[in-house]
């Protein structure tokens, strides 16, 4: 039976953080990743940008093509893992094989969901979350004129993007009041909104898809969705974005603590010794609104996934949570958004909030919006060149930092400079 | 973005699709949004025997130097794969 030391299932963000961390510390020990997808790794992030041909396969690649043989790791790629059994630390594989390991982790990422609407199984349907996903896509464009987009989060409005922008007829509908309400307020949404607008995007808000409809005379295929308003609009395509879910099926079977998505403590150990997981798949501590489970962010990935892979190497370390954060730049716009960005939004915990809005949208569509709670950066919503500096803002949320010392200095063109003399200091001597 | 062997931190323009997620991390706000969608940020001007800025501080305040305890556990081959 193959033998490692360290089995990575996922061959992703966490995935390769962890296994950095571990190389970092252990040179020696044998270190396997395994993953289902038959890439090498890539950043799935980026699959629009491939859509719309601003980036080759190549340039999506998230290491080096000599990473895995550079850090002496062996890479079981495209091949699935089926069942972990945490008493004799074994991990089956679909193909028959049996892998042992000492310390596993789990960074099996998230997968699309897809709502059980009539019709979701027709040709032209897709998810768009994965490289296979935006291969099918890709396959399907030469016949697609006209698409609508089921859900308007990032995912959704990527997709609506890169469509667009290839020409096609666009239709993007969100059960929600308005798009992207995960990480925009009202007034970031709504000016999202009108760029997609201008490009001749139809926008439909507070309204659900009722069912997925078959092309006329072509049996099978997609031609269409129903409103639950009753209108019918055609499409070529459909792209399913309504959320993605941890991948936490494999944990699940094996008896691990599973809420939403894996639970871990916060060194990245899941309920059995030995297991870890970290990234998509795993719950996460949200310090800012003290909240529990997903969170899909590209940075918490690494990090945890780095996280964890220090645990496994026996250093130990832990984690005080995550700060929720995007950046956003459609059709050129830059949109970042960090911690709470609007106090009405469910999850969100009462206190006394403080809002400071520069709003400009007139102009460039520039637009600040700084959240404080007890004097100390809760959140922000930054638009246009008010996106510039953003990571000091970022920096000092994370602190927890005092603000009344230079709460004048916040609004407009951030600089390091203008912070009190001693914060300023303190920065430059690193933590 | 990415380390390479001599320390400094780079930004490869062939990969960097500007989505600024590096802007809303730097702590320091070190990193610009630059032409072409491409983000900006020192590169210790790698042709350059001395960087410019260091080169031409007139009071020896600016001065390149490098930290050799910081990075001291990561090992060389795992900083030349990052």
């Amino acid at each position: 039976m193959t033998h490692y030391h360290y089995l990575i299932v996922g061959n992703s963000v966490a995935g390769v953080g962890a296994a950095e961390a571990i190389r970092e510390l252990d040179r020696e020990r044998s270190v396997g990743i395994i993953s289902d997808e038959p890439y090498h790794t890539h950043s799935r992030a980026l699959i629009a940008f491939y859509l719309m041909g601003r980036l080759t396969k190549d340039g999506m690649n998230y290491r080096p093509r000599d990473f895995y043989q550079r850090l002496n790791i062996d890479a079981l790629l495209g091949r699935r893992a089926v069942q972990i059994s945490p008493d004799a630390k074994q991990l089956a594989l679909e193909d028959g094989e049996e892998i042992s390991y000492d310390q596993l982790l789990l960074a099996t990422g998230g997968k699309a969901i897809v709502p059980p609407l009539p019709g979701a199984k027709l040709e032209g349907v897709f998810t768009f979350q994965s490289m296979a996903d935006v291969e099918a896509v890709e396959e399907a464009l030469s016949g697609c004129r006209q698409a609508v987009v089921i859900g308007g989060g990032l995912i959704g409005m990527q997709a609506a993007e890169a469509l667009c922008e290839l020409g096609r007829k666009v239709t993007v509908v969100e059960l929600l009041p308005r798009i992207l309400a995960p990480v925009l307020d009202q007034t970031a949404s709504t000016y999202t909104a009108s760029l997609f607008e201008q490009r001749g995007v139809r926008m439909i808000t507070g309204i659900g898809v009722a069912e997925i409809l078959e092309k006329p005379g072509e049996p099978g295929k997609v031609g269409g969705v129903k409103l639950s308003t009753g209108e019918e609009i055609p499409a070529d395509m459909v792209i399913m974005s309504v959320g993605v879910a941890p991948r936490a099926d494999l944990a699940k079977a094996a008896g691990l603590n599973v809420g939403r998505g894996i639970i871990t403590d916060r060194s990245g150990t899941t309920s059995a010794p030995g297991i870890y997981a970290a990234g998509d798949c795993a719950e996460g501590y949200n310090r800012i609104t003290g909240a529990t489970g997903p969170m899909p962010i590209l940075p918490r990935a690494y990090t945890g996934g780095r996280l964890a892979g220090q645990n496994m190497a026996g250093r130990q370390a832990t984690s005080a949570g995550d700060i929720a954060m995007n950046a956003s730049h459609f059709f050129g716009f830059p949109t970042m958004s960090a911690g709470i960005h609007d106090t009405t939004a469910p999850g969100v915990p009462a206190a006394n909030y403080e809002i400071i809005t520069d709003t400009r949208l007139h102009d460039d569509g520039y637009y600040q919006k700084i959240i404080l709670r007890d004097d100390k950066i809760a959140g922000f919503v930054l638009m246009g060149s008010a996106v510039d500096r953003a990571g000091i803002m970022t920096g000092l949320m994370k602190e927890e930092l005092p603000t009344a010392g230079f709460r004048d200095k916040l609004m407009g063109h951030k600089a390091l400079i203008s912070l009190p003399d001693e914060l300023r200091r303190q920065r430059l001597k690193g933590r | 973005m990415h380390r390479e062997p001599d320390g400094a931190i780079r930004v490869d323009e062939s990969k960097c699709i500007g989505c600024w997620t590096c802007i809303l991390a730097c702590q320091f706000g070190a990193i610009k949004r630059g032409d072409n969608h491409v983000a900006l940020k020192c590169d210790l001007c790698p042709g350059l025997e001395v960087p410019a800025c260091v080169a031409a501080c007139p009071n020896d305040a600016l001065v390149l130097a490098e930290d050799l305890d910081a990075d001291a556990e990561i090992l060389p081959e795992v900083r030349k794969a990052q």
